[in-house]
């Protein structure tokens, strides 16, 4: 491929990639995608085969494209007053005609350079209007197309200017330097210079504060999280894949769901009204900072649980439409970049409002253990507060407690009354999420008695009710299971499929005790590879998201923190090998100071081994030219190697210096012989003799005038015998 | 062990300041309008990025700085390593062109250089020779030649050899200066000599030989035969007729031997009588060099001796290149090697006395010599 057409394919390339970046962000109609994408492939066409019948289709005179500019102007400013009403949508619509129009008009220098202008403005906007994995892709891609249109931009533009540095005179079409190893080579600086923008990202200080930069994300809608949850609302979310957070344990390893049972708890509710739950403590309190940054509520007067070992989860939520704060059950602190968290009366964390974006944060949990006091306990006897508002039951039949007390009839503690019930409802219900269109009177008793179908809002609260009814205080909690188990980058992908409901018992000595009641489903036989694939992109939208998009300045002076202290551990280390070595250095002086007192005739002989070889060593030194009897002194061995040099070239020429000839006799030998390569050779001839074996030094315009003496010999080519004028021409 | 202390020093020294010459490399950088608006971009760029604190902005702020960096080390790249070598042909004359070379060498041993633009640097001043070498392989030698021309004679010195590229994005233009010093010494153009001069000349030179015994091959004389002659040179024709034996001698070759002189100082500045004067000189001793004439210069206090050789030739130019007028505002003695010419004259060698400016003393002083011509007079 020549020179030409590579650099025009790879400016329309740079081209499409701009535009493909614009074509993800999903802000362009389908009509600009369809136009572009024929503009690119007829600009393609017109440089792989040109005069194709597309491209003289797409011929239009000067004056049309200017009337199609601005009607696409007239159109921009109507696009944004009243279709996007939003600059950066109509801007980018108007950015793609302009790429069209340039893509079917590339016939000058500046042409090009405008078409790498809008490339750049289309990565641009992508930037500005997306935060997804795969603009990370497409930014390689540019930059990888870029080094090459850059490149072979400014070797196009120097073959322009001077034409004359070519045998050819057709020099665009003549030359061809893409040879495999300008190829390759090329490849290298654009690795090379994605080595270096990752390494500029990482140290370019942060500073901006997003003050002009424009919310655009959509809030992912939750249903199980307000205030007041009808029965029933989690199922409208239950066929949802989309991923509301990514929790990661960093002091466990493995899928943490296999070791103990894991709900990532949302809210908790205690009033029932038949149909609807309802949290009477939604008075939230406003968290103080702790010393180390987390928020905490006050620890409660009596401690109601042991201190089972906490467990440290970062999690990374999704823009969601609700300010509820998640985490295994129980939370006992959250951090992060909040400006205010605020806590309901039971054990529910928040923020004050939701967040837009996707942040991040840290829950600090401590897992639930009973009590073997009240695992054996008949009548638990229970604080009035809790025996309030978690023993209400809405207006029922008798059935249900009757159903409670049946199922229940054989246990003897309240724990065991609680697992009994528990079991009753996975075995005897069938889990569905298809419940029938039509609006229940009741529910529950829909669910219990007529049905026996549901989902798990309906067990938990019919597990909560007969619990109540048999007086053992229970509130309904909502939230996420842990969701699939993403072993590439170690971390749970918590889906709204996965939102959850489930019961929490209350125990005098224990506190509030997780059960589930629902039946475990199984999953439907997934492709495994498409899983895989699926898992392992995660994990990179996880690291993309983590590393690249909220990278901050605390990361930033976490590394520089890291690198002092690995800095100073190996100090650490070097100063220990020191001292060791400190050490031993002593312990053989001692020795050796040992050795010469204990031996005072040996120590004598020593040093005067010594002495005697510093002598011989300085008499060496006096007559280097002794020591070195055979070898040249460097002056010496740069004069013979110029020499050497001639010869060499006169050789090659026909003329041998014979080995019993001095070097002036060689040199007018030549005289006789090359008379126009004499006034070369006797200088230099006279050079080599004064430094060989004189005592002139060589300095550096003896190097130069050898060198212009040698390239003169060099330059010269005897003339064949048969040319050759005789010396002496006969009378 | 004394001794070789300080000469250890000089060597490490030399080694220090060899490694610094090696370091330090003379660079220049200038934005080409490209770089300008890459630049703006840049800034742009990164005035988004710090407003909205969007890391992609960054992501794209750091691409463009990297092609900024790139740019740089590529570029440095190209310059690096370079061995020149120029060619300065032995001998140019004033207003003629002389073909100069010079071969750059790729000292790398991967990597070629691209867009090297050459130009040679004189008194801090850069000389464009429309030199541009697209493509140079590495380890390879590229050769290019263009013409060297002075107006005038003299002594010029060319610094070295400044190389610019552009190479890879065309976003700065960077030059490395590579010193290559060469002296060029311009001598002075011989013209024709006009026909009046050449007939007076012709018609003095010859009558101011002077037949001498030598080694020639012309017959200088024919005599008895003695004892301690070379029986070689018996010439046995004139033997027989005359029954006696008689040698033939030889006539020395070199004996037509010519002085060209001339006065170089001045009371006042005359320098265009003086260039003329110079020319006429080197006229001069064209004219006679290729009649054979062994010639002898006297340039004011300086002489070079008899030559016939072309080398001679050029050592004539060479001194009539450096020549320089002398203000001399106290001018009274006149210069002995000029009194002399009356002398060479005596011994009858044909000498020239060439006179820049109107000078009647010293005419009158050497009105022994063969031919005065006055430059201003002959127009040459």
């Amino acid at each position: 491929m020549n020179l030409e057409r590579a650099y025009r394919l790879s400016s329309i390339l740079l081209t499409a990639v701009g535009f493909l970046a614009l074509i993800l962000t999903r802000e362009l109609p389908v009509g600009l995608i369809v136009f572009g994408t024929a503009a690119v492939i007829v600009s393609a066409l017109g440089v792989i085969r040109p005069g194709a019948w597309v491209t003289r289709l797409c011929r239009l005179s000067p004056g049309a494209w200017n009337i199609l500019l601005v009607a696409a102007l007239v159109a921009f400013v109507l696009d944004l007053l009243l279709l996007s009403r939003d600059v950066l949508p109509a801007a980018v619509h108007f950015l793609v005609v302009l790429m069209i129009n340039k893509l079917l008009n590339l016939h000058q220098k500046k042409d090009f350079l405008h078409l790498y202008a809008i490339s750049l403005l289309g990565v641009l906007a992508a930037a500005a209007l997306t935060r997804d994995i795969w603009y990370g892709g497409v930014f390689f891609a540019y930059l990888f197309v870029a080094i090459w249109a850059l490149l072979l931009n400014h070797l196009r533009n120097e073959l322009d200017e001077h034409p004359g540095d070519l045998v050819s005179q057709d020099a665009r079409t003549a030359w061809q330097p893409l040879t495999r190893n300008f190829f390759w080579t090329v490849n290298g600086i654009a690795v090379g210079a994605f080595c270096l923008t990752l390494a500029v990202f990482v140290v370019i200080p942060r500073v901006g504060a997003g003050f002009f930069e424009k919310n655009r994300t959509t809030l992912i809608r939750t249903s199980g999280f307000s205030e007041r949850v009808d029965l029933g609302d989690i199922g409208a979310v239950k066929l949802d894949p989309t991923v509301v957070m990514r929790v990661e344990f960093p002091d466990q390893r493995g899928p943490v769901a296999e070791r103990m049972p894991l709900y990532f708890r949302g809210m908790a509710y205690d009033r029932y009204d038949g149909r609807t739950w309802a949290n009477s403590f939604a008075r939230q309190l406003m968290l103080d900072h702790s010393v180390d940054g987390s928020f905490k509520p006050l620890p409660a007067k009596k401690a109601t649980r042991r201190d089972s070992p906490a467990l440290r989860q970062e999690i990374l939520i999704e823009a969601l439409d609700t300010a509820v704060l998640f985490g295994a059950s129980f939370i006992r602190s959250v951090r992060g970049n909040f400006p205010m968290v605020l806590a309901d009366g039971m054990g529910g964390f928040s923020m004050s409002y939701p967040l837009s974006i996707r942040f991040q944060y840290t829950a600090l949990s401590i897992p639930d253990e009973l009590d073997p006091s009240d695992r054996t306990s008949v009548s638990p006897v229970y604080p009035a507060l809790i025996a309030a508002h978690f023993l209400q039951v809405p207006a029922l039949s008798p059935r249900v407690e009757e159903l409670a007390r049946a199922v229940t009839r054989d246990g003897s503690t309240a724990y065991e009354k609680a697992r009994m019930l528990e079991r009753y409802l996975r075995k005897t219900y069938r889990y569905s999420l298809d419940v029938g269109t039509a609006v229940s009177e009741n529910p529950l008793e829909d669910f219990l008695f007529t049905r026996q179908t549901g989902f798990c809002e309906h067990y938990a609260t019919a597990m909560v009710v007969m619990l109540r009814t048999l007086g053992i205080p229970a509130r309904l909690a909502t939230g996420f299971l842990p969701g699939e188990w993403n072993d590439f980058g170690n971390y749970y992908a918590v889906r709204q499929q996965d939102a959850h409901a489930w019961v929490e018992v209350f125990w005098p000595a224990s506190g509030w005790i997780t059960f589930d009641p629902t039946p475990g489903i199984m999953a439907p036989p997934a492709n495994r590879l498409w899983a895989k694939i699926g898992r392992a992109v995660d994990s990179v939208r996880l690291r993309w998201d983590r590393y690249v998009i909220r990278y901050n300045f605390r990361d930033q002076v976490a590394a520089v923190q890291t690198i002092r202290d690995r800095g100073d551990r190996i100090r650490d280390q070097a100063s220990g090998y020191l001292g060791l070595v400190a050490r031993w250095m002593t312990g053989l002086r001692e020795t050796a100071r040992q050795l010469i007192t204990d031996h005072a005739g040996g120590a004598s002989v020593m040093a005067a081994a010594v002495a005697l070889g510093l002598l011989w060593m300085a008499a060496q030194m006096r007559h280097p030219r002794r020591r070195c009897r055979d070898l040249l002194l460097p002056r010496q061995a740069a004069a013979a190697k110029c020499y050497a040099r001639m010869l060499r070239h006169l050789e090659a020429q026909g003329i041998s210096k014979p080995a019993g000839t001095t070097p002036y006799e060689f040199a007018n030998r030549v005289r006789t012989e090359w008379q126009d390569v004499s006034s070369y050779v006797g200088p230099l001839t006279e050079l080599y003799c004064r430094i060989r074996f004189g005592l002139d030094p060589w300095g550096p315009e003896d190097s130069q005038k050898a060198d212009d003496l040698l390239d003169a010999i060099r330059l010269s080519r005897r003339q064949p015998l048969s040319r050759r004028q005789p010396l002496n021409p006969r009378p | 062990m004394i001794a070789t202390v300080p000469r250890g020093l000089a060597t490490m020294f030399e080694w220090a300041r060899g490694v610094c010459r090696r370091l330090y490399r003379y660079r220049s950088l200038r934005v080409t309008p490209e770089g300008v608006r890459f630049l703006v971009l840049t800034l742009g760029i990164g005035v988004a990025a710090l407003n909205t604190g969007n890391n992609l902005l960054y992501l794209l702020l750091a691409m463009m700085l990297s092609l900024i960096v790139m740019s740089g080390i590529l570029s440095e790249h190209c310059l690096k390593n370079l061995i020149v070598r120029r060619t300065i042909p032995p001998h140019i004359f004033a207003g003629r062109p002389a073909m100069a070379a010079f071969s750059v060498r790729n000292g790398k041993g991967r990597f070629p250089s691209f867009s090297l633009g050459v130009m040679d640097v004189a008194d801090g001043k850069l000389l464009d020779r429309n030199i541009h070498l697209l493509h140079v392989p590495a380890g390879a030698t590229v050769a290019r030649s263009y013409p060297l021309v002075y107006a005038q004679r003299g002594r010029y010195v060319l610094d070295g050899l400044k190389f610019l590229t552009r190479f890879p994005f065309g976003l700065f233009t960077k030059a490395a200066s590579v010193a290559c010093e060469s002296e060029v010494i311009v001598y002075p153009t011989p013209q024709p000599l006009p026909q009046a001069l050449l007939h007076d000349l012709e018609g003095a030179g010859y009558d101011h030989e002077m037949p001498r015994r030598g080694q020639g091959a012309a017959l200088y004389n024919l005599r008895d035969y003695h004892s301690e002659d070379d029986s070689r040179t018996i010439h046995w024709k004139t033997s027989a007729r005359q029954s006696r034996l008689i040698v033939r001698e030889s006539e020395a070759e070199d004996q037509r031997r010519v002085t060209l002189a001339m006065p170089v100082q001045a009371a006042h500045p005359m320098p265009a009588a003086f260039e003329r004067a110079v020319i006429l000189m080197a006229s001069l001793a064209a004219y006679f060099h290729a009649r054979g004439f062994a010639i002898r210069v006297l340039l004011g206090d300086e002489e070079l001796i008899h030559g016939a050789d072309d080398a001679h030739l050029y050592r004539i130019f060479r001194m009539l290149a450096l020549c320089r007028e002398i203000h001399d505002d106290l001018y009274a003695a006149i210069p002995e090697s000029l009194l002399r010419l009356n002398d060479i004259s005596a011994s009858e060698e044909f000498t020239v006395l060439v006179l820049p400016w109107p000078d009647a003393r010293l005419a009158s002083a050497c009105r022994g010599v063969g031919r005065i011509i006055h430059a201003d007079q002959e127009g040459a």
